[in-house]
């Protein structure tokens, strides 16, 4: 640190610039009162020496005399003057020599420079003189020295310098020492970063302490260089997994062709080129995939939220699948009352929604049942995709986010293993595991056995609501935390989807076909 | 919004095909205005989204279609699911296009897509 930059910072500046403003502010008031200590006192003098004058034109003269005798003995600081001038201007008694010249003789007030009076001051000082007119001719002229008044100026007017000068020099002070302890923290951050621009991604900024804003800042950064490293690990393993899932399509490509040539035969041939184009077809979607993991993730962190349709969504979901349930066959609902405005990216939550639609579908043994919900549950609105597949283990369940992951156990079923990486990618993971109850949280026990009894009566099984396995996603807009959840709710009993829900007002086109479709078709 | 992208997928449509209204591919017909759509004499009961898939493979008539073009175009989806989704959705159109003894008309481009054809 050069010894010039406590001086350059924005807080030693600052401590200038307050140090000025407290100094002026000071002035002004010092100023004000200067000026009223200085004026009032004249003013008071002016107005006692004027009525004094106007007393002693009309008075007697021996009675005048002895006034002002007795004025000159009370007079102790020697600061008055009086006199008594005949009609020719000469002194009769008093302690004037002559009517100062510029004096006017009509009883007001007027500062002049006078004699100074005290034995130890020779030259002269200002003072208030009020000279009157006697009918007899005489003058009368009395003041005092404002020698006082002036003294009192000097003393506010040092006052102010030896107030004003410490207050500046205090302030400065406080500013080189905050600037000092601002340049000190602002160096270990500045070294920190350097460390971390050289490439040591796990140092961080110093946060600790009280929370000031310094500290906030230091925060954020470090949670931003938190998430720049997840992303930069994730980035390193998706580029290991690409390499690693497109391995096992080129061998098993390159055999089957090596096959077809050496076999000889153009039917064989032909055989080995159709199969290698299957495997090439099964790279290529991979590739595909990864490509648009990507573009959602770079689109997520710059796309503007906008009102979209929770239930719109899962419509358009629903009647994309639609002939797929049909097709396995898997019982396939739809719930979607009412709108369901949440912020969002229609194109990215379609996407999500029919990944998990997909998964459902995929995995749900033939004659199961799959659900979509779309409704406002608890407070948040929220979407649903429950089934009655096989669900994951526990164990599994902190994996299947990770890209290219297939479960154990249904590895025999076609697929990348990068559908749930997908959802992941458009929403946050909020939760994973058991989370409770599933559809209808507000819904009491008893209404569900109410229900439950209803379509025992119907035929179907009681409804027990277990969910051995749930994701949630949160939808949200990752600043003010608003959004939606979404629910993906595995191994769900299979009557849970044959419930009519309670309040739906609007069934649409899906609703009518709850009923599981013939196997023959 | 629903109307908007009606307009303008009506305007989309006037300025490539000259303003029609009816599609013809062999014995099928679309009319675009009235929604309804019929192979030879029998009228054809398609739901909103067959019709779609329907009058996109029309007008591709003669082409391939793959998969992936039917999903971005058809559906506006762009993603990739590895379920035979739009094979089912084809195989729907193709019970109700063809009934039994009729030649049929979507024909399957091996490991690529399918292609409408007017046979013949």
């Amino acid at each position: 640190m050069r010894a010039s930059e406590p001086f350059r910072t924005a807080t030693f500046r600052l401590a200038v610039f307050f140090a000025l403003a407290v100094s002026v502010s000071t002035a002004v008031v010092f100023l004000f009162i200067y000026w009223q200590v200085a004026t009032f006192d004249v003013k008071r003098l002016d107005a006692i020496l004027v009525g004094e004058v106007a007393r002693a034109v009309t008075q007697p003269e021996d009675r005048l005399k002895r006034e002002l005798e007795l004025r000159f003995t009370s007079d102790l600081r020697r600061l008055d003057y009086a006199a008594l001038f005949d009609n020719t201007g000469n002194p009769q008694y008093g302690n004037v020599a002559a009517i100062p010249k510029d004096l006017p003789i009509d009883g007001a007030a007027h500062i002049v420079e006078a004699r100074a009076l005290r034995s130890t001051e020779t030259g002269t000082e200002p003072a208030v003189f009020v000279a009157g007119r006697r009918q007899d001719g005489g003058t009368v002229l009395l003041g005092r020295s404002l020698y006082e008044v002036n003294a009192l100026r000097q003393v506010v007017f040092e006052a102010l310098l030896i107030g004003v000068v410490p207050a500046i020099l205090l302030a400065l002070a406080s500013g080189i020492i905050f600037s000092l302890r601002i340049t000190r923290r602002l160096k270990t951050i500045h070294e920190t970063t350097l460390r971390i621009m050289h490439g040591d991604l796990q140092e961080r900024l110093p946060a600790h302490g009280k929370m000031d804003d310094l500290n906030y800042v230091a925060r954020a950064v470090n949670l931003m260089l938190d998430e720049i490293v997840r992303l930069l690990q994730q980035l390193k393993s998706v580029g290991d997994n690409i390499a690693h899932d497109l391995r096992s399509p080129l061998a098993a490509m390159r055999t089957k062709l090596e096959r077809g040539l050496a076999a000889g035969s153009g039917q064989e041939l032909r055989a080995a080129a159709e199969g290698a184009l299957g495997d090439l077809d099964h790279g290529l979607a991979t590739v595909t995939a990864l490509l648009r993991i990507a573009e959602i993730e770079s689109r997520r962190r710059r796309s503007g939220f906008a009102r979209v349709d929770l239930a719109q969504v899962c419509t358009n979901v629903f009647e994309l699948y639609e002939p797929l349930a049909e097709a396995k066959p898997v019982a396939f609902t739809l719930d979607a009352p009412a709108p369901l405005p949440v912020p969002g990216d229609f194109e990215l939550l379609v996407e999500a929604i029919a990944n998990l639609v997909d998964n459902a579908i995929k995995f749900t043994p033939e004659g199961g049942a799959v659900a979509i919900v779309a409704k406002t549950i608890g407070d948040r609105p929220a979407v649903r995709v429950t089934d009655s597949g096989p669900g994951i283990p526990a164990k599994e369940r902190n994996h299947i986010f990770k890209r290219f992951y297939r479960s154990g156990n249904t590895r025999h079923i076609p697929g990348s293993g990068l559908g749930l990486s997908m959802v992941a990618a458009i929403g946050t993971i909020g939760s994973v595991g058991s989370v409770g109850p599933p559809i209808l949280p507000k819904y009491s026990v008893k209404h569900l056995v109410r229900l439950t009894r209803k379509n025992f009566e119907d035929g179907a099984r009681p409804v027990i609501f277990k969910p051995t396995n749930t994701v949630s996603y949160v939808i949200h807009d990752p600043v003010t935390k608003r959004g939606a959840v979404i629910d993906c709710i595995w191994n769900v009993p299979f009557s849970a989807s044959k419930i009519r829900y309670p309040g739906k007002r609007s069934v649409n086109s899906a609703a009518a076909r709850i009923e599981i479709p013939a196997k023959s078709d | 919004m629903d109307e908007l992208a009606a307009r303008v997928e009506a305007l989309l449509r006037r300025s490539s095909d000259a303003r029609a209204t009816t599609l013809q591919v062999g014995p099928l017909k679309l009319d675009l205005i009235a929604r309804s759509a019929s192979r030879g004499e029998r009228a054809l009961d398609l739901l909103p989204a067959e019709f779609k898939l329907l009058e996109y493979l029309m007008r591709h008539s003669g082409q391939t279609v793959t998969r992936t073009m039917l999903l971005e175009d058809v559906w506006h989806y762009r993603f990739m699911p590895r379920t035979n989704l739009v094979d089912v959705h084809i195989g729907k159109l193709r019970r109700k296009l063809d009934l039994p003894g009729d030649p049929p008309l979507i024909r399957s481009v091996r490991r690529s897509g399918f292609m409408l054809h007017a046979g013949e």
